[in-house]
Formats: structure tokens, sequence, C-alpha cells
């Protein structure tokens, strides 16, 4: 005769060694993500625990064969804004920054230029905070989206996924917070003197520079 | 097409996110203008930048340990909860494991001399023990601590304005047990500080709460433990003044029995 709780237990360690095998890997990627979303080490830590406590449970609702990363990121980056959400209650964080302006413009060419080129180590190094400054200054959808691009190199389709909304809006939104903190690496460039300042041209608008190119190619 | 174009698109090349059409009109741009081929350098740079300095990051030591170990709850959880289930008597001879439901499992244990008593099976299966279970249930999920305090003085600072009564954790003799934290966690419709103890690398969870637990029938003596085994766990309740303390733990029964009986609970 079976007995069902052996069957049981068959069951659960098979689902046990094939999530070990399958989703441990990835727990580098979560907490890399948790840290620059949270930035906190202790609520990144948290987490990445509730992210695989939940990702367990849920296991059989993975469909094998799609990116166990990005469905794992999901978790998180929800749980993540759940979270938040309930920190801030009122105030809904996307809707907000969609009012920003998008502010096309002002990179001067010569730190377009300077940056461009391969940097030595010692720079490098000098522009990694200016980097993680800039990320941790931007508002919380933002940065969701550079951690999911940038830092975990997802598609536009697989955020769009994860964050429910349209691909054309993960591509203008990404737009946006590249942008800025590019603008911050840039200035933060300039004040190390690692880039400098062009006398003559400067930090210009992209009209300005189109008018006095002829403005088209 | 006008280099305020690639500009907007730039990102989305270098991603190679765009429709090949674009991605055509983009690449005939950028071989004829320098400017924009600088700027698709930059993006390029820009991104392995972020890349490198915002990853590698090393993972807090004992994570892996904990997560697994979180697994490892729900693993027992949910066999517990097939086990309650089906027709308890067969399966737990058949399981040969310690799973006892019901009214009939409550020991009653005079304080010092502890003494453990054994039960006989279960006639029933009805869960009559609601306060129980959930604590069973807290413990089992594993559910992150909301404070990871350095004195027990913080949990109590933390609690202060979340719930009506003082919260003081237990102190455990010759530092057995180690609060690792605390979390606010409603026990059926009361507010409860769940505490976190690390005993021997094993979890140990203390839940506190005010007034009676219904399901005991009246209150304890105070100095007397009374104690269940609930889904696989032995769940013993001690009372001090108003203040109700309920354990379980990924320990055996003496154990826990022996922490519950040597904690130093109250002000
Ligand atoms: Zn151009």
């Amino acid at each position: 005769m079976r007995n069902p709780i052996r069957l049981f237990r068959k069951r659960t360690h098979e689902k046990r060694e094939a999530f070990e095998l399958e989703a441990m890997p990835h727990l580098e990627a979560l907490y890399v993500a948790a840290r620059r979303m949270t930035r906190s080490a202790t609520e990144a830590d948290d987490l990445v625990q509730e992210t695989m406590l939940k990702a367990y449970r849920f296991y059989d609702r993975f469909e094998p064969g799609t990116n166990m990363r990005a469905w794992l990121l999901k978790i998180q980056t929800n749980a993540y804004i759940n979270r938040y959400r309930r920190r801030v209650r009122e105030r809904s964080f996307r809707e907000s920054e969609d009012a920003q302006p998008i502010g096309e413009s002002l990179m001067s060419r010569a730190a377009v230029r300077a940056l461009a080129n391969p940097l030595d180590e010692a720079h490098r190094r000098m522009l990694a905070g200016a980097i993680q400054e800039a990320l941790d200054a931007l508002p919380e959808g933002q940065r969701i989206l550079i951690v999911l691009a940038d830092l975990e190199e997802l598609s536009y389709k697989e955020i769009a996924d994860v964050l429910g909304c349209p691909v054309g809006t993960v591509m203008s939104r990404l737009h946006r917070a590249r942008k800025a903190m590019q603008k911050h690496l840039v200035d933060h460039a300039i004040d190390l003197g690692i880039v400098a300042e062009e006398p003559v041209e400067g930090p210009v608008s992209l009209e300005t520079y189109r008018a006095a190119r002829g403005g088209a190619a | 097409m006008r280099c305020e174009l690639i500009d907007r698109r730039v990102g989305a090349y270098v991603d190679g996110e765009l429709d090949p059409a674009s991605m055509l009109d983009v690449e005939r741009h950028i071989e004829a203008c320098g400017r924009c081929q600088e700027r698709v350098g930059f993006e390029r740079r820009f991104r392995s930048l972020v890349n490198e300095s915002l990853t590698g990051l090393e993972l807090p030591e004992d994570l892996r340990e904990r997560i697994s170990r979180n697994l490892d709850a729900v693993d027992v959880r949910s066999e517990a909860a097939v086990l309650r289930r089906r027709s308890l008597q067969v399966f737990v001879a058949a399981a040969g494991i310690t799973l006892a439901v019901g009214l009939g499992q409550q020991a009653r244990l005079s304080f010092p001399e502890a003494v453990v008593a054994e039960s006989a099976p279960p006639p029933q299966v009805a869960s009559l023990t609601p306060v129980f279970d959930e604590v069973v249930r807290l413990h089992a999920s594993g559910l992150p601590a909301d404070v990871r305090p350095q004195a027990p003085s913080e949990v109590s600072q933390y609690f202060r304005d979340k719930v009506s009564f003082p919260v003081t954790p237990a102190v455990f003799d010759g530092n057995e047990a180690r609060l690792t934290g605390a979390r606010l966690h409603p026990v059926g419709t009361r507010k409860a500080a769940a505490l976190y103890y690390d005993v021997g690398g094993r979890r140990v969870t203390v839940v506190v709460t005010d007034g009676h637990l219904p399901e005991l029938g009246g209150p304890i003596p105070e100095g007397e433990i009374v104690f269940r085994d609930v889904g696989g766990y032995t769940v013993p309740v001690r009372r001090q003044g108003d203040l109700t303390y309920v354990f379980t733990g990924d320990v055996d029964r003496e154990t826990l029995l022996r922490l519950a009986k040597s904690a130093r609970v109250g002000r």
C-alpha cells in the first residue's frame, strides 16, 4: 500500500531540490537589487528573505522555460513596492514622477567625449561614488528601473512585465532616469577635474547646439 | 534624422531594444555624425560604469543559511497541514512523529519541577487552539523581524506606541538564547509582540500578549507552565501578571519546556 505521507515527503523533497537548483543561484542578483532599491543592508536582507519565501510558496506558478531571475525579481520588486507604498501611503510615486520635466539637453560635448573614452582605474573609482549617489537620489520608480535595466539587465519586455506597464513607458521612464544620473555624473566629473568644462562651448542646450551646427545630418 | 532624436533613442539603441527600422535609422545617422558617435560611446561607458560601480556586493554571511531554514519551516508546515487534514491517528503512527492537536493534549506542569506528561492520542482533530495554531504558523513562516535590537530595551522602545501593554523580552539563564529580532504580529484579534531568539543556531519564537487565552479555559496560575503540541511543535504557555507568554521553536520539547521555565519574564 502506498504511504501518502512518504509520498508527500518525496514530492516536497523533489520540489525543494529543484528550487535550490533553479532559484538559489540568483541570490546574489536579488541581494544587489534589494540593496540598491532599499538603500539599506538590513532592509535588503529582509526583502530577499521575503522574496525567497514567497517564491518557494508559489514555485508551482513559475512557468518552466521562462526566465527564473526575472520571475524572482518580479516577486521582489512588488514586495518592495508594497512596503514602500505602505510607508508613503497616499502619495502615488509613479504619477508624481511623470509630472517632472524631462530636461532634454545640457550635456557638454567635452564631457561626453571625455567620458566616452576609457577611464583609468583611479577615475573610475572616483566616479563610482558619484554613481551611487546619483542612483540613491533618484525617485523610487526611476531607481527601480535603473536596477532592473542596468544592474539586472532585464529586457524592456521583462521590466514591463515586472512593473505591469507598457514597454513604451519603460523606455521613456528609463530614458529620464538615465538622463538624471548622467547629469549628476557629468557634474561630478567636472567637480573632480576628470572632465574639463569646455570654455567656449560650455554645457550647451541641444537647441543651441543644433542651431550652431545647422540642425540636421 | 536629427541629433535630438538620436539622444532620445540612444539608450534603447545601446540596449538593443529598437525595432529594426529605427535601428537602421540610428545606425545610418551615427555613421555620418561624430557628435552622436561620441554620444553612443558615452552611453556605453555610462552603462558599464553603473554596472561595475553598483553590483558586486557580498551576501550577508548567514543569509543563505537563514533562507534555507525558512524553507525548512515551510516544508514542515505544509507536512503538518497535510497530516492534520488526514485521519490523524493513522498517520501519526505511520509517520512516527509527534503530532497532537486537541483539548486532550493539554498538560499542566507544576513549576519549578517540570514533569513532561506523555499524552494519549487525541480523540478528535477539531482545532480548538486558534492562538496556539497562529503562534506555530507565525514561527513556521519565518516572517522577517521589524527590528533587530542590540539590547532588549530597544524592543520595549519599539513596541511602546504599538501595543497597549509594556513588552519586556524574556531573558534566559546562561545566555542560552540570544534575542535576534522582534515583530508586531496580530494573534487572533489581539495585538501581540513576537520575539525571535536564537538557541544554538535554532529559531525560537516567543509571543507576548495581554490577557488570558480563552482556549485555556481560565487563567494559568502564575509560575505554572501549560503546553500543547500543535502541528509538530510544542507550545508552552506562561503567565506573568497580565501578560501571557507563548513559546515555540525548532528545538525539542525538553529544551523548549526548560526555556519556558527558566525565562525571566515581566518587569
Ligand atoms: Zn548627430
